[in-house]
């Protein structure tokens, strides 16, 4: 036997008591066949036994679909119907023919409430805080994993809050301001670690609470504020060195409507004029008009979400609109080109917001 | 032109050190030429100064220049059900793992080299795939076409074969073949109820009913 042919190691040794994933095959191998299995199948998967289950939950199965560039992303709307009931849609753009399903059940706690929060952070989707006419502002918070298919409740936040302004950066969620809170929160940011599943507080005194909007962009959460005169200006916070920075004032037009990252870029719907995507161009800080939708295509009041280079446009009963930024770019100020879907819902819903996660 | 042939051998783990003229004895197969040297005799012996590495080196070069010269060099494989499997170095060296012995030289005094996980008839088929896909095909449409059409003809087996290749391709290192089975075998789930999934790979359903029920619950919204 030649002694120095052992470049690669032997197979390990399975443990008695492990249950291969596949008999015959090592796990290893067998999570680099499951992981080419498409994102619309992993239901089926998390049925066949436990140990696949288990698998479609655990880290090694997305840094394996990670690894080969096979991950998919899917969109989750938040909407209310008319009856004020909250449900939750999901949209895969893979799908050959584009369809809102609706979500199973969303915890029932969470059913008539309003002025929640919904966060994306990883696989994980979060309603935060909320009242209703039965309780008032509340410090519930229910996690959705994407990944194994189930909500449930984690960590409270350190006060309760309703109609209340939350950002997304990096793997922490930063949310302040709104309404119920303890006097105590009022100049305080309360910031959910995802991975500890913990809450801190940070006392700022440069918190002013008359934000009317914020937004996560580019590692900092932007926020316009409007004084009670009635005029309006934008800053920027920057968690990691705890500052803030003034910004042109023309940033404030973003309140005009929804706005989304893509590709790095910061778009915003402007639906005052008829319905027009604006960019915003950082050399000369001003909305620059990226194209114009064409008039009846969308149904405002509008929720914006960004896959790739591709911005979607989700309107009132999920119709909704995709526009590929990239293709769209090289003509600009013209009609904007994209294909279009009209749902038909049992009911009729609006958005509240829509997220998308990576799988 | 057969790039693999199997022979028996008489002692199983024993390596033999070759000698060219015992190797004419035993297996008929066309004399190795040393490229280097001018002696072209047929029974030209092997100087003991070239390793291996060098020899398999030079015909890969000379293998992909004129292949009317036929300098080809063969690799002597051991498998693990104990049959010898002769290939030709260019096809061999598809598998990174050889390619690497042979460029660093592993396989130490002796010209077989031991394949303890792969049996003989797996590391036919691997060499198969191999040899086909030696062509690039780089942009190249008809050859692609062709490529993909050998690919679906060729993966298409039962489904221990399929283990056979998927383990043989990933301890041999040659990618490509361990891509086409990986999906392969990701084709034969998709599409399936876990009921079926379940026959096809011999699982056992090991969920209680309290948990099969959940999960069923949990997942029932995607299944409508």
């Amino acid at each position: 036997m030649s002694s120095s042919r052992n470049i690669r190691a032997e197979y390990d040794q399975t443990p008695q008591h492990h249950i291969p994933l596949i008999h015959s095959l090592s796990d290893d191998l067998a999570i680099l066949c499951l992981s080419r299995v498409p994102r619309k199948y992993h239901h089926v998967l998390r049925c066949v036994s436990k140990s696949w289950r288990a698998l479609l939950c655990s880290e090694d199965w997305l840094s394996c679909r990670s690894r080969q560039n096979l991950t998919e992303t899917w969109i989750y709307a938040m909407c209310v119907s008319k009856d004020r009931v909250n449900c939750c849609y999901v949209l895969d753009p893979n799908a050959l023919s584009l369809n809102w399903k609706l979500l199973g059940p969303i915890p029932p706690q969470c059913i008539r409430r309003e002025g929640m929060s919904f966060e994306a952070l990883g696989r994980k989707l979060f309603l935060f805080g909320g009242c209703s006419c039965h309780e008032k502002a509340t410090d519930e918070v229910y996690c959705y994993d994407a990944c194994a298919g189930k909500w449930e409740e984690v960590a409270r936040m350190p006060t309760g809050r309703c109609y209340f302004l939350s950002a997304a950066l990096g793997d922490k969620i930063y949310v302040t301001g709104g309404l119920g809170l303890s006097s105590v929160a009022l100049s305080c940011w309360d910031i959910y670690d995802c991975r500890l599943n913990e809450w801190s507080s940070h006392q700022d005194p440069s918190l002013i609470p008359d934000i009317v909007k914020s937004f996560a962009f580019e590692g900092k959460v932007y926020t316009v504020h409007s004084t009670w005169v009635d005029r309006q200006y934008a800053r920027a916070y920057d968690p990691s060195s705890r500052s803030w920075e003034d910004l042109s004032r023309q940033m404030t037009s973003c309140c005009h409507g929804p706005t989304v990252v893509s590709s790095g870029i910061l778009h915003m719907l402007d639906e005052t004029h008829g319905t027009r995507l604006m960019t915003w161009e950082k050399e000369n800080e001003e909305w620059v008009l990226l194209g114009r939708l064409a008039q009846g295509l969308t149904n405002p009041p509008c929720q914006l979400v960004a896959v790739g280079s591709c911005v979607y446009v989700v309107g009132h009963n999920l119709s909704t609109v995709v526009v590929d930024t990239e293709i769209n770019g090289a003509r600009p100020e013209g009609v904007l080109v994209g294909s279009s879907l009209a749902p038909k819902l049992g009911s009729d819903v609006s958005v509240m917001s829509c997220k998308a996660v990576t799988i | 032109m057969a790039a693999v042939t199997e022979t028996e051998s008489v002692e199983k783990k024993k390596n033999r050190l070759m000698n060219s003229s015992e190797e004419e004895v035993a297996v008929e197969k066309p004399p190795v030429i040393n490229p280097m040297s001018e002696d072209d005799s047929a029974g030209a012996a092997i100087p003991v100064g070239n390793s291996l590495s060098d020899q398999v080196m030079a015909a890969a070069i000379s293998e992909t220049g004129e292949t009317e010269e036929s300098e080809k060099k063969n690799l002597r494989l051991m498998s693990s059900d104990g049959k010898e499997v002769v290939v030709e170095a260019a096809v061999a060296m598809k598998s990174q793992l050889i390619r690497q012995m042979i460029e660093a030289d592993c396989a130490g005094g002796s010209d077989v080299i031991n394949i303890p996980n792969v049996t003989a008839a797996a590391l036919s088929l691997i060499f198969r795939y191999c040899e086909k896909h030696l062509v690039d095909g780089d942009g190249d449409k008809a050859i692609t076409d062709d490529l993909k059409s050998f690919d679906e003809d060729f993966i298409s087996v039962d489904l221990d074969t399929l283990y056979d290749l998927l383990m043989g391709s990933n301890y041999l290192d040659v990618k490509g073949l361990l891509d086409l089975a990986c999906q392969k075998v990701a084709d034969l789930i998709k599409g399936k109820s876990p009921d079926e999934i379940r026959r096809i790979f011999n699982i056992e359903k090991d969920f209680s009913p309290e948990e099969e029920e959940e999960v069923n619950k949990e997942n029932k919204w995607a299944f409508e």
